[in-house]
């Protein structure tokens, strides 16, 4: 370093000069932007195929509603969307965290794949939206006298419980429900905006510090964001499928649910687009190595967290706890077992691999395996709930497209939109200052 | 003999006092020359341009010389402390466990709190060796070789606790599935049991992973006693013995080093070892802490049943194992000639930053556990954090007794750490120090809160009983602490404090980029301080 560079003010004063790195092949424009007619049938079709999914799913539970009662149709493809939405949320929280973590760890092999991961995080209003929507329509269902309430603690008949009212209710008001899920939607969208912002800011003036602002704001961030997707996680997955069931380890097992679905959504995004013709000499094989690792290691966390959070509640053996366990056990025991084997026994030895680790053909069906197990794994969250809060339960495969169609059609929009939005700016902004770092990346250093 | 500048003169140029040879000065706020907050430079790793014949004999002379005055006289201080502590344990062992402050109701107190609290301080030691190397956190070469032996040390420490607390401590072995006359086998469904299983891991592959590493530099140790003998053949003996320190050094240090002759073969096989164990330890480090969470959070007792306790536990490990690293390391960089060379200030920075972190994960815990506590509907559950924890008997008259524990563990753990938010603390070492300090009063109130406040009050409130240590809890925890002070007094005296290999490898000239190219900024790299980078 020069002794101007080491000296704050004197930096400062170089702070718009243009860094070196401009002049790297890699960063020419057309490496960087992604035109719109290239994706432009792609992410159209997407988004028409999200619509016409969800269209769908509505319209199939009213089809089925013949078969049974109105309440239970509802549910049914409420709990579907529900289910595609919180999927898809995973990602985009995913992708906030891991930025704002490798914001305040200094990271620099990462930055040719941050702009990628500022949209997805950009686009979590979508899964936000999804669930206010989904609330809004909770509430009126309720209004309905309880016919197809989804959450646990909307339903009349545990409402008027004495217990849930003496023991639990303050936290369930619908005002401070409304009002909490109003928090962590600005918390969120707020904290991606302004990762946006700066990255943005930094492209347009040059200025390197910017980075040291991000960091800054990833550190407070990233307390707002632990503790609000944690409380999210409670009222939304746990509360919603079971009022009584309470464990402390539920925020972590979402966030591990999140940052497990993260690292092969960017993998195969980034595969996309490097098969477009992008981000040559930017992602290469030494970067999708690294996410190969972080996805081997959540694989490995997720299990850990929800090996933990079960077996303690196995062995302890107190009835509050274990109903939520045993419910999914007995009533969807094939589920049960899917999920330990699929969404870790498999992914587990091959993704040790380095092989898989590094070839795109590797990690990139490993990464559509992991998608989808993150779906199975919100699905055995919600859907076995669906059922127990009516007399005629929804078994599973009744109504199963409607299903697919629901889940499949919020996940087409999510992809089809974050799509559009990669037209909208570079695909990286060259200005970062670490650019360099994440230019040589090597695993073998 | 090792050549090593004075101190005085690398201390002036840190401090800015005097110029370095090429001129250079550390810029007003940059402290050391480390902290440069420019995002397009690395923070330099090595200061004042060491090359790496320096780098040996700087970290080398830490073993060979005569470690200066205050080390003599604090470890035999330390050594009595542990020699008290180990009289502890024999009258413990010859009169029973009633010396201890346990009763029928608390039966848990002293002994398992201190078990938890020195397995903690175990865990920094193989984090900041396997899972920092994973990350490719080059930093961690400043201190992942103390940390690794502070882990050896603290497990050594923490073993001892389950072991006398058993009563007869003549059966101990019954913890072990071997065959015995009365075909009596250990439970295997307890969690006290997988404990033994856990903790024995978790020592000999954290033993193996510092030997390892250690290997290199033994023999860099060995060589140079052995050249130093041929140069000079006529050394003086040690007192009283028909050796030379030299040839003891190449006798000693040669067994040790296991034939290491610097081959290339030998550092291929070596880096190879190196990260096959670093990927083992790593699901060690969590395994551990989260096997000895167990013991509490499968039962079912009140407090103690809660199913964040495994990361909750491996959270504090870390905190509390940092902690430790730092209260070790700041005085020591003050003591050892050159060693803020090659622990900067940026280094501790770091750590801090790790304290704050980690601190608020421990935070997000306790408050989950509160959360639930209220959330769950259980009255029991609940009363324990509120009546026996938090709110003070003068405010109420149900609260707890042991409130005081409970507002220094939240004051140490959480609310301390928080002075790293502002920049200037935390790049401060004797503030980090005292932080350092309060965390590790704070991490052993937090197992000493979990012990024994759930414990004192059962269902029925005639059981309830306050626990107070005797004199024998007392000195016994002290002792342990001595024991703990003597092993790493005699490790830093006789062993190499810094990975010598590991620490060339992050110099500047060992960056195949090259220097200069890349950064952008135009910085030359006018006084030899590496780019390279703490986090990749």
């Amino acid at each position: 370093m020069s002794h101007a560079a080491t000296n704050p003010a004197s930096a400062r004063a170089g702070t718009h000069e243009s860094p070196a790195h401009l002049n790297h092949p890699a960063l020419k424009a057309e490496n960087i932007t992604l035109e719109p007619q290239r994706v432009g049938t792609l992410w159209k079709a997407l988004v028409g195929a999200g619509v016409v999914g969800i269209a769908a799913a509505l319209a199939g539970s009213m089809a089925i509603a013949g078969g049974l009662d109105a309440g239970a149709a509802t549910i049914h493809v409420k709990g579907a969307l529900l289910i595609g939405v919180l999927s898809v949320m995973g990602f985009s929280l995913g992708s906030l965290f891991f930025l704002m973590i490798n914001a305040i760890g200094g990271a620099g092999w990462h930055v040719t794949m941050k702009r990628v991961l500022e949209q997805a995080a950009l686009l979590i209003w979508l899964p936000a939206a999804g669930v206010v929507l989904f609330a809004l329509s909770e509430a009126l269902a309720a209004s309905n006298d309880g016919v197809g309430v989804v959450s646990s603690w909307l339903n009349p008949a545990i409402t008027g419980e004495e217990y849930f009212i003496t023991k639990k209710y303050p936290y369930f008001e619908p005002a401070f429900v409304a009002a909490r899920l109003a928090l962590y939607v600005v918390v969120w969208v707020g904290l991606a905006r302004l990762m946006w912002s700066i990255s943005r800011k930094q492209e347009r003036t040059g200025d390197r510090w910017l980075t040291n602002k991000a960091a800054f704001h990833s550190a407070w961030g990233l307390v707002l964001l632990a503790l609000v997707t944690a409380f999210f996680a409670f009222d939304w997955l746990k509360a919603l499928t079971d009022y009584k069931f309470f464990s402390t380890m539920w925020g972590v097992y979402f966030f591990a649910g999140g940052l497990f679905v993260t690292f092969p959504a960017m993998a195969l995004l980034l595969t996309f687009l490097r098969s477009k013709g992008k981000l040559q000499g930017l992602i290469t094989t030494e970067h999708h190595h690294d996410l190969s690792k972080y996805m081997f290691g959540f694989i490995v966390f997720w299990a850990y967290i929800a090996y933990s959070q079960y077996f303690l509640i196995w062995y302890s053996q107190i009835p509050e706890e274990t109903t939520w366990f045993m419910h999914r056990k007995e009533v969807w025991p094939n589920l049960s077992a899917f999920l330990i084997i699929g969404h870790f026994l498999i992914p587990f030895p091959f993704m040790l691999l380095r092989a898989v680790r590094r070839t795109a053909l590797g990690f990139g069906l490993f990464a559509c395996w992991l998608i989808f197990m993150h779906v199975v794994d919100i699905y055995w969250i919600i859907r076995p709930s669906l059922g127990i809060t009516l007399e005629n339960p929804v078994g599973f495969g009744q109504g199963l497209w409607i299903e697919i169609a629901g889940i499949g059609g919020v996940i087409a929009l999510y992809a089809g939109l974050l799509l559009w939005r990669l037209t909208k700016a570079p695909l990286v902004n060259v200005m970062e200052p670490r650019m360099p770092e994440a230019l040589a990346h090597k695993n073998y250093v | 003999m090792s050549h090593i500048p004075p101190d005085q003169l690398s201390a002036d140029r840190l401090t800015g006092r005097v110029p370095d040879a090429s001129g250079w000065l550390p810029e007003p706020g940059t402290g050391d020359g480390s902290l440069s907050d420019d995002p397009a430079v690395r923070a330099p790793l090595v200061l004042n341009n060491r090359s790496v014949h320096e780098i040996t004999e700087i970290v080398c002379g830490y073993c060979e010389k005569s470690p200066g005055r205050w080390w003599l006289p604090l470890f035999g201080l330390s050594a009595t402390i542990a020699g008290v502590g180990q009289l502890m344990i024999l009258y413990l062992i010859i009169t029973g466990v009633g010396v201890w402050g346990l009763t029928n109701q608390v039966d848990w107190a002293w002994d398992i709190t201190n078990f938890v609290f020195w397995i903690g301080i175990g865990h920094a030691g193989t984090l900041i060796s396997a899972i920092l190397c994973l990350f490719k956190q080059k930093w961690r070469t400043a201190v992942n070789r103390s940390a690794e032996a502070m882990t050896i040390f603290a497990v050594i420490c923490a073993g001892i606790f389950p072991g006398i607390h058993v009563g007869r401590v003549w059966m101990a072995w019954f913890l072990a599935p071997v065959p015995n006359s009365n075909v009596i086998w250990p439970n295997f469904r307890s969690p006290l049991l997988w404990d033994v299983f856990a903790v024995s891991t978790y020592a000999t592959v954290s033993l193996l992973f510092w030997f390892m590493g250690l290997i290199p530099d033994l023999a860099t140790l060995r060589d140079r006693a052995d050249l130093r003998l041929r140069a000079n053949p006529h050394q003086a003996r040690l007192p009283f013995t028909p050796f030379k320190p030299d040839q003891l050094r190449v006798y000693i240090y040669g067994l040790l080093a296991l034939g290491w002759r610097n081959s290339s073969r030998h550092w291929m096989r070596y880096e190879k070892a190196y990260i096959l164990l670093a990927g083992l330890s790593t699901p060690l480090v969590l395994s551990v802490h989260s096997i000895v969470s167990f013991d509490f959070a499968t039962s079912i007792l009140p407090g103690w049943h809660t199913t964040i306790f495994p990361p909750y536990f491996v959270a504090g490990a870390v905190f509390g194992g940092f902690a430790m690293v730092l209260f070790l390391l700041i005085p020591a960089r003050e003591l050892f000639p050159n060693m803020k060379d090659l622990l900067t200030l940026r280094h501790l920075e770091n750590m801090s930053k790790i304290l704050l972190l980690t601190g608020m994960l421990v935070g997000f815990a306790y408050a989950m556990e509160f959360f639930i506590a209220w959330y769950g509907g259980n009255d029991f559950e609940y009363s324990v954090f509120a009546f026996n924890r938090a709110l003070p008997i003068w405010l109420h008259e149900d609260g707890a007794p042991y409130w005081w524990a409970y507002w220094t563990m939240i004051s140490c753990n959480v609310l301390s750490p928080q002075v790293f938010w502002v920049k200037a603390l935390r790049r401060n070492p004797l503030v980090i120090w005292i932080v350092a300090l309060l965390v590790t009063i704070g991490m052993w109130f937090e197992r000493f809160v979990i012990i024994v406040t759930s414990l004192h009050r059962a269902f029925l409130p005639s059981e309830w009983h306050m626990f107070y240590p005797t004199w024998v809890d007392i000195l016994t925890f002290v002792g342990s602490c001595g024991i703990f002070l003597t092993l790493f007094l005699l490790f830093m005296r006789f062993l190499p404090m810094f990975p010598i290999a590991e620490i060339k490898a992050i110099l500047p000239e060992a960056d195949p980029h090259g220097h200069g190219h890349g950064h952008g900024n135009g910085h030359d790299n006018g006084h030899g301080n590496g780019h390279e980078s703490e986090g990749h």
